[in-house]
């Protein structure tokens, strides 16, 4: 039974995930491969409130602050660099934020990570978790849904297609952009925040590299604006991998053909549905 | 003195981040692409030797068949990658990029685990001159970096293939219109640049211990240096690359009672100078300003 309600909370915290990356990669075709580091950032505002002696509860609503102030400065950055320094940038604070998590251990307790995080009361039990990461999930899903259908929903769409065409028409295109980093940085980080309440354990290599790929798989297999897409990319991304449990792998092992099977996946996915993502040019 | 041993020690880092730096240069010029798979091909090369000298190939041996694993990895990226350079698919490749060195890194580390590896077991020989001290590996890097920097510019500059490579990294249609071969002149680029990344793979696995993930924090570091720099700037990448690494040491070196740094701090800082200077001059370190119409 633990098995079925830990698979269940790993697919609704990929389905949230999935709908941030839908937002900022599938339709607006941003690359901001700084999320893993504003989730990582926010993980570590929950548990390090939590060690000072705030409830769980606050805790979160500290954590949700944090990765909005942090997806804030991603969002200036997006402004004021070009768009391979952003990714490069988003790159970099990956390595960076390890190194100050690692290096700051009076605060962070370094290597050693934190252990022992505290669940709210209301979901102190992992059935309890799972059934509410899941109806945040579907809520968050159906948000995304009609808010697709509103205008602000179709200047998203419209973005990666054409930014110039929707500047003409007097949509702050930059500003807009920014807003949608932030909403997908505030997404993840709460996909990370029930991660994180699941395993109760952070260390400063939590959300690295091979988060990146996954979100990035995620992210390919939603390219298209419908958002049953979103749902399918959670369900493929959560229970593929589940295969390779069955596989005869040293537990070590594990870890890397899991990581190995998304890099393969991931550029497979990118050959394949790569004319999907560039706008098809009109002949006249 | 003691400034001198750290201006010394930050000169072997930064050579071997200039000359990463460099190849992505390259890679950049040809195809608009950053290539962050750069990283693991290092990595592959030095494990290559590693598999090979602790088999008792020898130490001539052990390095062609990490040069020869380098170059081989020059030509599967380039493979997959031409897809998205034909269609200036540029952050797409970036992302095959990422996927594909996480991949050679997972590879690795299946088969030959995550723990540290030496390709240099024994007490590393040092030379001293004038009071100072630098490995052997660190000084063979210097030199390294000198050949590579002299023939870079003779091979760029002086000789008509260099000429050939330049017209490609100018305007690809137009060389083509030339009779230039345009792919094949990308094809050789990343064959180099995959072999020079081996060189330097091999050079920092005798200097330190590698493991699988070890060629991606050099990597961002050249990173940082080429935007820090300027794109379209080699000088300012130069100067970038070893400025990179020498002011962190400065100031971890000086920081000392309750503000003292670490050497874990050193990519924190990095970031930092990168975020200051990209937010300051976010076309490089020299590039001037074009008036844009």
């Amino acid at each position: 039974m633990g098995y079925i309600f830990t698979i269940l909370a790993s697919f609704a915290g990929t389905l949230i995930s999935a709908v941030s990356m839908h937002t900022v990669f599938s339709l607006m075709g941003i690359f901001f491969l700084g999320l893993p580091t504003v989730v990582k950032i926010s993980m570590y505002a929950l548990a390090i409130s939590q060690r000072a002696g705030i409830s769980p509860e606050l805790s979160f609503v500290i954590a949700i602050i944090v990765a909005l102030i942090v997806s804030f400065l991603f969002a200036l950055l997006f402004s004021r660099v070009s768009p391979d320094s952003f990714v490069v940038l988003g790159l970099a604070s990956l390595i960076a934020t390890e190194a100050l998590l690692k290096s700051w251990d009076k605060v962070t307790n370094g290597v050693m990570g934190i252990t022992g995080v505290e669940r709210p009361f209301f979901m102190s039990q992992l059935s309890e978790l799972a059934v509410i990461v899941l109806v945040v999930a579907v809520l968050i899903l159906f948000v995304e849904y009609f808010f697709l259908k509103t205008p602000a929903g179709r200047v998203m769409r419209a973005y990666r297609e054409d930014s110039i065409s929707l500047e003409a028409m007097g949509v702050p295109t930059k500003r807009f952009a920014q807003t949608i980093i932030i909403v997908s940085g505030v997404l993840l980080s709460v996909a990370g925040i029930f991660y994180l309440w699941r395993i109760q354990f952070l260390d400063p290599s939590t959300f690295g590299i091979p988060i990146l790929i996954e979100i990035f798989t995620l992210g390919v297999l939603a390219l298209s604006p419908k958002v049953r897409m979103v749902a399918i990319a959670a369900l493929f991304v959560t229970f593929v991998p589940e295969l390779l449990r069955f596989v005869e792998f040293p537990s070590w092992i594990l870890g890397y053909a899991r990581t190995l099977f998304y890099a393969l996946l991931l550029m497979v996915l990118i050959r394949k549905l790569s004319n999907n993502y560039t706008v098809a040019k009109r002949t006249i | 003195m003691f400034f001198a041993q750290i201006l010394l020690t930050s000169l072997v880092t930064g050579t071997q981040v200039l000359l990463l730096a460099a190849g992505l240069y390259l890679i950049y010029t040809v195809t608009r692409v950053f290539h962050i798979a750069l990283g693991a091909t290092m990595i592959a090369a030095a494990y290559g030797f590693y598999a090979v000298s602790h088999g008792g190939g020898g130490f001539w041996g052990a390095f062609g068949v990490g040069l020869l694993v380098a170059a081989m990895l020059g030509v599967v990226s380039f493979y997959i990658l031409r897809p998205y350079i034909n269609k200036s698919q540029v952050l797409l490749a970036l992302l095959v990029s990422i996927a594909l060195g996480t991949a050679i890194e997972s590879i690795i580390a299946i088969g030959f685990g995550s723990e540290g590896k030496f390709l240099i077991e024994s007490v590393l020989p040092t030379i001293e001159f004038l009071g100072l001290r630098i490995t052997q590996v660190g000084f063979w890097t210097l030199i390294v970096g000198l050949i590579t920097a002299v023939t870079a510019y003779i091979f760029l500059y002086l000789l008509p293939y260099g000429r050939v490579v330049r017209a490609v990294a100018q305007h690809r249609e137009c060389a083509s219109l030339l009779g230039i071969k345009e792919k094949r002149v990308r094809l050789y680029v990343f064959i180099f640049t995959g072999i020079l990344a081996g060189v330097i793979g091999i050079l920092t696995g005798m200097n330190s211990a590698i493991t699988p993930l070890s060629g991606f924090h050099p990597l961002i570091l050249a990173f940082i240096a080429l935007l820090v720099g300027g794109v379209a700037d080699f000088k300012g990448t130069i100067v970038a690359s070893y400025l990179l690494v020498l002011v962190p040491e400065l100031i971890i070196a000086n920081s000392y009672g309750g503000v003292s740094f670490s050497a874990s701090w050193k990519m924190v800082f990095v970031f930092i100078i990168a975020l200051a200077s990209l937010s300051i001059k976010p076309n490089g370190l020299f590039t001037k300003v074009i008036r844009k119409t």
